[in-house]
């Protein structure tokens, strides 16, 4: 869920509130430049989520399955 | 020169093609329409970066940019951002579904997991309903891209030559060729919108003064401001980032395995990174170009501006491209779809020879229609989300919802369908709110209340339920 809602939270409820202002970041309107942050910060999240939840199930289930395939084949 | 370039990218692209084939026995369906479900991480992120960044990106963004402000603006951007983390949840339920049914369409999971030839059929004209604006979509960006070289094509005879185009890409070699071909082109577009995007902040004296220049000419362009506008927005995000799952099935199936799956997901953000440097380049077009009468040609407007001739040619083939691109793998899904789930029972020969004629009359419809009734691209794209996102009932039940029941959600389906039509034809005010949104709703509703009547649910558990190694005793009772 890492991966999920902070992203959801953070680009709707970051857009509902800066959308209204004109000031600059760096040259950039603020709302744009927060969306733009957020294309490294939800790949951050979702690597997070993946190291530090998903990938041992998911490898183990690849590993697993790819060996059933083999015999299948055999 | 920008000529030469233009047509040496297209050239390559064909070649690529051709040489997707090699080795692959492409007369079997499965192979012809997922490639066999083996591609790796590396493949599958170039295809599925190479269907998502669609013609849409480099000639839609900039024109809603330059017609209507930052509200269309943040809006792409959000909706795609915020796709990836569902995705990252949900596509790899989709590849297990996907195998578990051995299905290649999406109307082919509902099939085996309801056993309902109704939903199925519902699910299959729901796709249709989507597939035609969306190619729409492509080919109106098409001649843009191609009128942007100069050499007066008109925009029939642009038309009909990129629907020849897309047919020569997978009449080889199935889905294996706009695997390959993304990757060229997903390389060309990334490079041509950094190097317009470069050109025009440079042109301007600075990234500052792009907006500056801009915010002279139209104040409102660079927030969204409040109300229905940012109502529109908001609402628009939620419903496309959600309803964009159900737009990436075709390639899911290609993965070769559900942490493949994920792990592609990781990464997609990353390559929005050049979306900066393409609004850049809308809000330069904004001062630089005003009063365009077709706004959608505002980044080329710009770009013929801004740029020496070869680099046009690079920009224009990388655009024409990603729209040929997708209109390959459009046609598959329409292929695919009508000859498994509209006339299934066909032996795997007759699939495919079916397969190409539905292609071929898919390209010559909504080719003939964006001739004959061109719109907004971005409210092309707008449309065809509309129909696409209704299918999200029909996903969760198979995922995750036992209680829905397979005439529950074709009830509901149809009348998020009829909910669509209704407010988009007639123009109703809804405060500004996502009208899909509503639609979806209404759907939802009718879903839960038909389910509590019709109780012929499926007999199958849900698909997030049952982990790989049950999945494969189900396959081995039911072959």
């Amino acid at each position: 869920m890492v991966g999920l809602v902070i992203p959801f939270v953070a680009v709707v409820g970051g857009v509902a509130v800066l959308g209204r202002f004109e000031f600059r970041v760096v040259g950039i309107p603020i709302v744009y430049f927060w969306v733009f942050l957020w294309f490294v910060l939800t790949t951050v999240c979702l690597a997070a989520s993946w190291y530090l939840f998903d990938r041992k199930d998911f490898e183990d289930e690849e590993a697993s399955g790819e060996h059933q395939r083999a015999e299948r084949e055999i | 020169m920008a000529t030469l370039i233009f047509g040496a990218i297209i050239v390559a692209s064909l070649v690529l093609a051709f040489l997707a084939a090699r080795g692959r026995d492409v007369l079997q369906i499965e192979e012809y329409l997922v490639a066999g479900r083996s591609f790796s991480g590396f493949l599958l992120f170039f295809l599925a970066v190479g269907e998502i960044y669609s013609i849409g990106t480099m000639v839609g963004l900039p024109g809603g940019i330059y017609a209507n402000g930052a509200t269309y603006g943040i809006w792409f951007l959000g909706y795609i951002l915020l796709a990836y983390p569902v995705g990252y949840f949900l596509a790899p339920l989709v590849w297990r579904a996907g195998e578990r049914y051995g299905a290649m369409t999406f109307p082919d999971v509902l099939k085996s997991h309801y056993r309902s030839r109704l939903l199925e059929v519902a699910a299959a004209l729901t796709f249709f309903a989507y597939l035609i604006p969306w190619a729409q979509l492509q080919f109106a960006g098409l001649q843009v891209a191609l009128g942007a070289l100069g050499f007066g094509i008109s925009a029939p005879t642009a038309t009909i030559v990129a629907a020849l185009i897309a047919f020569a890409y997978i009449i080889f070699s199935g889905v294996r060729a706009p695997a390959n071909i993304s990757i060229l082109k997903d390389i060309l577009l990334f490079g041509a919108i950094v190097i317009v995007g470069v050109v025009a902040a440079y042109a301007a004296g600075g990234v500052s003064n792009v907006f500056d220049d801009a915010a002279q000419l139209n104040p409102s362009s660079l927030s969204i401001g409040e109300g229905q506008a940012m109502t529109f927005a908001l609402s628009t995000i939620v419903f496309q980032a959600f309803g964009f799952i159900m737009v990436t099935t075709p390639f899911i199936f290609t993965g070769r395995s559900e942490a493949t799956v994920k792990r592609t997901y990781i990464f997609m953000p990353l390559y929005m990174l050049m979306y900066p440097f393409l609004i850049f380049a809308a809000y330069y077009a904004i001062s630089a170009a005003p009063d365009l009468a077709q706004p959608n040609t505002a980044l080329f407007v710009a770009s013929v501006d801004l740029l020496p001739p070869w680099l046009l040619g690079l920009v224009a083939g990388a655009a024409a491209l990603s729209g040929l691109l997708i209109l390959a793998v459009l046609s598959l899904t329409v292929g695919g779809v009508l000859s498994r789930n509209i006339t299934p029972n066909l032996t795997d020969t007759y699939q495919r020879r079916l397969t190409q004629v539905a292609v071929t009359v898919y390209l010559i419809v909504t080719a003939a229609l964006t001739i004959l009734a061109p719109t907004l691209m971005l409210d092309l794209i707008s449309l065809a989300y509309f129909f696409v996102t209704q299918l999200l009932p029909a996903l969760f039940g198979v995922l995750f919802v036992r209680q829905f029941s397979a005439l529950g959600i074709t009830a509901g389906l149809i009348v998020g369908n009829a909910v669509v039509l209704l407010l988009h034809f007639s123009q109703a005010d809804i405060g500004g709110i996502n009208l899909g949104l509503i639609a979806l709703l209404a759907n939802l509703l009718v879903t839960v209340a038909v389910s509590v009547v019709a109780k012929n649910r499926s007999s199958l558990a849900p698909v997030a339920e049952s982990r790989r190694s049950e999945t494969r005793q189900a396959e081995g009772s039911t072959v």
